[in-house]
């Protein structure tokens, strides 16, 4: 096996790790709705024999419950609108867009991962205004590569932000954390992010500064030959 | 009908615990439910709970080590761990921590009255 095949073949492996580890986190907060709408329907079946047995509902018991109902639906709807357009996004590796549409994407696809290590997370958007043709997939994995290297090297609860701004060559994403980090920790996971960045011919850089730790991914306006070198 | 059961329910989703503590008082059941590992440990102690449901992924804890600190105040005290997907690896791992059963998500009211009756049984045997 030559080293094109290699690279090829790793890049499809970590794709699909990636690909993975978004469904299956989504199916886990997706199953975690429909507990709750589950257990709300079963009290107003509850509810509903005791009324028959002479026990009225009251009304604000059912105004309640059904605005229980109303939040986890909708709840369960975003999740399934974020997945879609997630899925979506191995269509086509070039189509123009908005970044700010792949971090929102991703915010809410790893906000379950966020609140399990009670952390939080934060994005500003204000700085971003340009569009560019990109590979949607891959900016998302090397979004999540990102929030994963940082998540693994905090030992205490962190608080993330992302940060989009647009620069002459194109839009800068900058993901942070307050917590120390050592890269060495995981250079496995580094290398994935170095190798999924080039795929869109990308750029990306690591600051260790006295306020936490900032990764830079710098996304050009346009696809350039980032592709080809994949291509081998 | 009465249920001569002492339940503590804990889970991080704050409706899925107040709807099925409600669901269980209205089948006689003193429900508790708490939102948080720490809360449940600091409750198990002197309450007299009969036995504990807890989520295996609660927010920033594990469940299966919430449940050996449970253990460890509590030893006789029979845990049901909820999960929505059971691998084997994740069961073996939790009953060899102890767990008495498992019950998955979206949960069947009926199968968690069983299983508590089932729980309670055993532990009143040893």
């Amino acid at each position: 096996m030559n080293d094109s095949i290699d690279t090829t073949e790793r890049r499809r492996l970590n794709d699909l790790s990636f690909f993975g580890k978004i469904m299956a986190n989504v199916s886990h907060e997706f199953n975690n709705v429909l507990t709750v709408i589950s257990e709300l329907s079963g009290l107003l079946q509850d509810l509903s024999e005791l009324a028959e047995r002479g026990r009225p509902i009251q009304p604000e018991k059912l105004k309640q419950i059904t605005q229980k109902f109303s939040h986890h639906l909708a709840r369960g709807k975003e999740l399934i609108s974020h997945m879609n357009r997630f899925s979506h996004s191995v269509d086509d590796p070039r189509i123009t867009l908005d970044p700010k549409d792949i971090v929102e994407n991703m915010q809410v696809l790893m906000q379950r991962l966020v609140d399990r290590r009670q952390a939080t997370l934060d994005c500003d958007y204000s700085g971003n205004g340009s569009m560019l043709t990109t590979d949607p997939f891959a900016v998302r994995h090397a979004l999540f590569a990102c929030f994963e290297l940082l998540m693994q090297a905090s030992s205490t609860t962190p608080a993330f932000q992302i940060n989009l701004s647009s620069e002459e060559r194109g839009t800068r994403i900058v993901v942070s954390s307050d917590s120390a980090f050592d890269a060495a920790e995981d250079e496995s996971k580094w290398l994935e992010l170095t190798d999924t960045v080039r795929q869109f011919g990308g750029q990306v850089a690591l600051d260790r500064l006295e306020s936490g730790v900032f990764i830079t991914i710098t996304v050009p306006i346009t696809l350039n030959d980032g592709i080809s070198e994949t291509k081998g | 009908m009465e249920e001569d059961l002492k339940v503590l329910i804990v889970d991080d989703e704050d409706d899925l615990v107040s709807t099925l503590v409600e669901r269980l008082e209205i089948r006689g059941v003193d429900a508790t439910g708490v939102c948080s590992g720490t809360q449940a440990i600091q409750l198990v102690e002197n309450n007299g709970f009969d036995v504990v449901v807890l989520d295996v992924k609660l927010k920033g804890e594990d469940g299966v080590e919430i449940m050996k600190q449970i253990k460890e105040i509590q030893p006789e005290l029979p845990v049901i761990l909820l999960t929505g997907h059971l691998s084997p690896e994740a069961s073996e791992e939790g009953f060899k921590a102890g767990a008495i059963d498992y019950l998955l998500k979206p949960i069947n009211l009926n199968d968690l009255m069983t299983k508590m009756r089932e729980a309670i049984a055993v532990f009143k045997k040893k």
